[in-house]
Order: structure tokens, then C-alpha cells, then sequence
């Protein structure tokens, strides 16, 4: 009798143990994958080959969860976290040579100076850089914070030094709403390098909206080069 | 009691004057408006003045068809014996001018009289065969554009009962290479360019000031950009506002009270109303966006302008006092450089369109109503109404360069008015001006 009561215990308990209901969502991995997957939104134009596979084996692991085959889950989730970070690191390839071509494109052309007297007649030297935004945009890339980093530890070093942030527009919109943007990039340029400990006496800022391209051409590549901060020594 | 009859029969007159002088006139506003088919042949030459002629009947035909009121009819189509005809209406034969389709005939001959030019204007109804205008010029030669306008502008009064806009002048910045732009004024139709402010450095956005004899602008010349006013008849130039950051964009109020631009001393563009010398300053606007592109509604009371308090630029309206700002422009996403008509009906702005083509259209501030005025013609900015409201300048890279350019306010008969190198940008139509 007794033995029986168990058999039926047993049974009754088959199905529980036969549907895997022990088995856990592999969460650490689901995490790992979420997180990498939710860093790369930004990759999707610069990597879009990489960002759709890792897209993909997202999309079948979570297939794959919903049916609780959470071993080929687990696979899948570390498979989409391998490629999520591989469109990161091709993306940030991409990124850094393109900020290091446009750094040579500045650099081979100088800029002449605005009217005012207190500026000098060079631009500045290659350790302050040019930083870039998009369209009608003022706010900072990752890169571009980067790069005002690197500013900041410039004008760190060399403690006397003053300068001027120069706003710059590309020429498509209205001469006077340019002015304002230009002024805004100079701005939060400005601002970023005061967060970085500069004293903000030391910077000065001006707008040129429109008025002084670095590249006087009407195409994608000269606009690009056009919407940007530039820093001038000041005596 | 005879006093009583004498004021009666003061007023019967004052009755018949008015009703005699009743006329239809053209409203080009008028949505049922149709150009009125008007002939302009050749000046006759009344003795050594065949150069006169020629450029007098140019300027004529330009006057006329700019001023969007005629359809000005094609001079190799027309049939009449020119030669045979004389100016006065006994010598013509109006049946040939009825038939290449004029509804009305301008006949002008040009004398020389010692240094003077004469000239005999005639305008008839080619239809009822009847003289409307005659009139008669004398001036220097080197004043043969001017003589040319005052009969253009006898014909508009007659056919629209308004002045013309052929006495008025458009301000505007024009680049001249990479490092300068200077401002510069020019004849609604583009001839006699003249350069005042010539420094060698930028000058930007020229706004009239009081009726037209100022030029407000500003210039990196000390710095800024500050804001400068230049006195057409002193030819002296004083600073308006020299606030830190941006004094730009600006635009006087049509009661000659104040002016109104934009200021950055605040960490960011915002709009700013003064006194017309500079003096009590005044914040109308309070937010993170960029506020900008302040311009005035014609009875002084409102301002219009441009903010991307919504996240990118669009067209708004407030009180002159900065009170009740209400977005006007919900379409398109770059909508930037509003002008408000002389009648206050329309505000023109220019538009980024789904292309990312620069285009002019026009809203009206009441119902929302939007018209577009230019397309496929390269980027078009920067709109502004003649005073008449009837004409609207604006720049146009549709042949390349920028360069200036005349429509009807409707978007028709569109055309080129600048005529030198260099890039014009941002034109202004300046107020009316008496004949000169």
C-alpha cells in the first residue's frame, strides 16, 4: 500500500520533472547579452553588418527562451553577446579613424584668424583639436569628449594659457539661427572643459555660424568638416 | 438757411468727385487676380535720342512686369506699323493692338532738349480706344531711370489706386571673398548697387530702420558680433547694442518705437526688445532653446520668430511684451526666417522640406493655412515682403551662387535682380519712399 501511495507520488511528479521545470532562465547570461545588446543602438550605421547579426542571435535566443530550451538559449545569448561586442570594437575602429582623418584635414588646413586683434595669426597647435558635431546638434559624442579630454589636459599643462572656442556651422539653414547653433557648440565646449577643471576666465567663445567654412564646398563630406569647435590661442 | 444750402451743395460736389473718380481698381491680393495684358512697344526716338529710347523702354518693360500687375506682352509679336503710328491716339490703330491681345497700350516718345531728355507718356484702353494717361517728363539725362519710374508709377496708381515700388531699395549682405561681406544697398530691381558698409571684415543681417534712412547690422569688425546703425544721410555709423556674445538679427517696428534682435549674454539666444537707439533693454523670451529670427506684425503689437523649444526650429508668435508665445508651424521639422506681411494676413518662413530642399512658403497666423511659394529651384531663403505686400525678395542658388530674386507674392513671375558677382544673401525690402 505504502509503496503504491509513493508510485502514485512519483507519477504525479513525472510530469514536473520530464517539462524541465527545475531548469532556471540562464539570467546571468541573459544580462551579459542585454547589456552588450543595449550598448550598440549606435552601431547600427557604422557597423551594420555586425549590429544585424548580433540583432539576429538576440532575437533567436529570445525565441528560444519563450520555448524554455534554455540550454540552446544559453548558447545563443553568449553567441549575440560575442557579436554585440564585436559591432562595439568595429564601430569604435571606425569612429577613432575618422576623428584621425578629420584631425589631419584640420590640421592641413589652417584656418585664418577672425578680425580680432587678440588672436594670433595661427591656428592652434595640433594638441588642441577640433571637435565635430551633427546636424543641428550641440551636444558631445563620446568621442568628442574624448577629445576635449585630451583638450583639457593641454590647458592643464600649459596653465597660462588662454583660448578661444570658435562655434561653426555648416551652411544649409538661415545665417542668423547658424549664428546661435554656433554659438551653442561653443558653449557646451566651453562648459565640458569648465566640468574638466578649466578655469572658465581662461576661455573666451565666439560664434561664426556659417561664416567661416573650413571647407567652402556644398556636400556632405565639407559640411561635416563644418560643424565644429575650433580653439584659438589668445596672447 | 444759405449757409445750410451752401454746405449742401459742399457735399453733392464732394459726392460727384468721388463717385467720378471710382474706379475698379486690380487687386493683386485678389485670389480672382488675372495680370492685366498690357503692350509696350519700342520708345519713339523725337530727335537724337535713340540711346534714351532704348534704355528708357527697358527699364520701363522691367518696372512693369516686376510690379507682378501686367502680363506684359511679347514685342516681336506685336502687328501694329509702329512707324506709321504716332504717340497720340488719332494715329493709332488700336484694332491691331486688340488683336496680339493688350488690353492696354503704353506710346512714349523721347526728346532731347540741350542736356535734358523729354519725355511724352502715353497709356491707353487699346479696347475703348481712349487715352487714360498722358503725361510729360523733363530731366537730365543721367536721371532717365527715375523719369522711366514716375510714369510706371502714374500707371500703377491708375490701375492698382496704390504708389509703386519702384522709389523703394532692398538692403542686403553680400560676400565678397572669404573673409568679408559687406552690406549693401541696391534698387528694388537691382540696378545701382552701392556698398556702405566696406570694412574688411563680416557684416551681417541689414534690417531698415525708421523710413529708410538707417541701416541697422551687425559686425565682427570690434568683436561680438555688435549691432551697428548706419545713417544713410550723415553716412556715420554708431553702435546700438554691444552686449557679450551675439547682437544679431534685427528688425524695427513698424511704429519706428523699437527694435527687436537676438542676444546671447544669457548663455543662450534669446529675444530682446530696445529702444530704437539701443536703450531699455527688454527680454521676451525665457528657455534652453535658441530663440532667434524676432520680426514685428505690421500694427507693432506682435512678434514673430523662431524657436526650437520643441526640438528643432519652428515658427512662433508672441506678444510684443513677450506674453502668450503660441507655435504656428507644425509641419516639417527645419522651418526658419518668418517675415509678416504689410496687410498682417501671411508670414512667410522658409522651410527644409522632406527632400532637404531650402524652400519659401507662407502660413497664415489665423487659420494655419500654409502655401507654397518656390520648388525645384535650387535652396530659396530668406523671404521678404515689398511694402505693398504684393512682392517678396529672396535669395535663390538655383543658378549656383546665391543670388537675389523677385516673386509675386502668390510664388509667380519669379526673377533675377541682382546682376554683379558675389553671393547675396539675407535681403530686406525697405519701407516706401516718396518720388523722387
Amino acid at each position: 500500500m505504502r509503496k503504491t501511495c509513493i508510485f502514485i507520488a512519483g507519477l504525479l511528479m513525472l510530469p514536473v520533472f520530464l517539462s524541465g521545470c527545475p531548469k532556471r532562465a540562464p539570467q546571468p547570461e541573459i544580462d551579459a547579452a542585454e547589456t552588450a545588446m543595449a550598448g550598440i543602438e549606435d552601431t547600427k550605421d557604422c557597423a551594420p553588418e555586425a549590429y544585424q547579426a548580433a540583432k539576429t542571435m538576440m532575437d533567436k535566443a529570445k525565441a528560444l527562451l519563450k520555448e524554455e530550451r534554455y540550454d540552446e538559449a544559453k548558447t545563443a545569448l553568449l553567441a549575440a553577446k560575442r557579436l554585440a561586442e564585436k559591432a562595439r570594437a568595429e564601430c569604435d575602429k571606425k569612429r577613432k579613424e575618422e576623428e584621425e582623418r578629420k584631425k589631419k584635414l584640420a590640421a592641413a588646413k589652417p584656418e585664418p584668424t577672425p578680425a580680432a586683434k587678440t588672436v594670433e595669426n595661427k591656428k592652434g597647435p595640433a594638441d588642441l583639436v577640433t571637435v565635430y558635431f551633427g546636424f543641428n546638434d550641440s551636444n558631445l559624442s563620446d568621442e568628442t569628449r574624448r577629445t576635449l579630454a585630451a583638450n583639457a589636459e593641454y590647458l592643464r599643462i600649459h596653465s597660462s594659457l588662454r583660448v578661444q572656442v570658435e562655434g561653426h556651422c555648416d551652411e544649409r539653414g538661415s545665417t542668423e539661427y547658424n549664428l546661435a547653433l554656433g554659438e551653442r557648440r561653443a558653449m557646451t565646449t566651453k562648459k565640458y572643459l569648465v566640468k574638466l577643471g578649466i578655469d572658465p576666465g581662461r576661455i573666451e567663445i565666439i560664434s561664426y555660424g556659417e561664416e567661416r567654412p573650413a571647407n567652402p564646398a556644398s556636400n556632405e563630406d565639407a559640411w561635416a568638416q563644418n560643424r565644429r569647435a575650433e580653439f584659438l590661442k589668445l596672447k | 438757411m444759405r449757409a445750410e444750402k451752401r454746405l449742401l451743395i459742399g457735399l453733392l460736389g464732394v459726392f460727384v468727385c468721388l463717385t467720378a473718380g471710382a474706379r475698379e481698381y486690380i487687386q493683386i491680393s485678389d485670389p480672382n487676380f488675372r495680370p492685366y495684358p498690357l503692350a509696350v512697344p519700342d520708345f519713339k526716338d523725337l530727335g537724337n535720342a535713340r540711346d534714351a529710347a532704348e534704355k528708357g523702354c527697358e527699364t520701363l518693360r522691367s518696372d512693369l512686369g516686376i510690379s507682378g500687375v501686367f502680363k506684359m506682352l511679347d514685342p516681336r509679336s506685336f502687328i501694329a506699323d509702329q512707324k506709321q503710328e504716332g504717340l497720340s491716339g488719332a494715329t493709332i490703330n488700336f484694332g491691331d493692338w486688340i488683336n496680339v491681345g493688350a488690353e492696354g497700350l503704353v506710346k512714349i516718345g523721347v526728346g532731347r532738349t540741350g542736356t535734358d531728355l523729354t519725355l511724352d507718356c502715353y497709356l491707353f484702353d487699346a479696347a475703348a480706344g481712349k487715352e487714360l494717361l498722358h503725361k510729360k517728363y523733363r530731366g537730365p539725362t543721367k536721371r532717365l531711370r527715375k523719369l522711366v519710374h514716375k510714369f510706371a508709377d502714374a500707371i500703377i496708381r491708375h490701375f492698382t489706386g496704390n504708389p509703386s515700388i519702384f522709389f523703394t531699395s532692398i538692403v542686403f549682405s553680400k560676400r565678397i571673398n572669404k573673409k568679408s561681406k559687406e552690406i549693401c544697398i541696391m534698387d528694388f530691381d537691382g540696378h545701382n548697387e552701392r556698398c556702405p558698409i566696406r570694412n574688411g571684415s563680416i557684416n551681417l543681417l541689414p534690417a531698415w530702420g525708421g523710413k529708410g534712412e538707417s541701416v541697422y547690422y551687425s559686425s565682427y569688425l570690434h568683436g561680438g558680433p555688435y549691432l551697428y546703425r548706419y545713417d544713410l544721410r550723415t553716412k556715420k555709423t554708431v553702435a546700438i547694442s554691444k552686449a557679450p556674445g551675439l547682437n544679431i538679427g534685427v528688425s524695427a517696428s513698424p511704429d519706428g518705437k523699437h527694435v527687436a534682435l537676438t542676444l546671447s549674454k544669457d548663455d543662450n539666444s534669446e529675444i530682446y526688445v530696445l529702444d530704437a537707439k539701443g536703450g531699455h533693454p527688454q527680454r521676451l523670451t525665457r528657455d534652453w532653446a535658441i530663440d532667434s529670427s524676432a520680426c514685428w506684425s505690421p500694427d507693432s503689437k506682435h512678434i514673430a520668430f523662431v524657436s526650437e523649444r520643441s526640438g528643432n526650429p519652428q515658427i512662433y508668435t508672441m506678444n510684443a511684451d513677450g506674453s502668450s508665445p503660441k507655435r504656428l508651424t507644425f509641419k516639417g521639422n527645419y522651418n526658419q526666417t518668418p517675415d509678416w506681411s504689410p496687410r498682417g494676413d501671411w508670414i512667410l518662413f522658409n522651410a527644409r522640406d522632406e527632400r532637404l530642399v531650402y524652400d519659401i512658403f507662407r502660413i497664415n497666423p489665423e487659420s494655419g493655412e500654409i502655401v507654397r511659394l518656390t520648388q525645384d529651384q535650387g535652396n530659396n531663403e530668406h523671404p521678404t515682403y515689398s511694402p505693398d505686400g504684393n512682392l517678396v525678395v529672396f535669395s535663390s542658388t538655383r543658378t549656383g551662387e546665391s543670388k537675389l530674386y523677385v516673386m509675386n507674392a502668390d510664388g509667380t513671375n519669379q526673377r533675377l535682380i541682382s546682376r554683379k558677382k558675389g553671393e547675396y544673401t539675407t535681403p530686406e525690402w525697405g519701407p516706401w519712399v516718396g518720388v523722387k
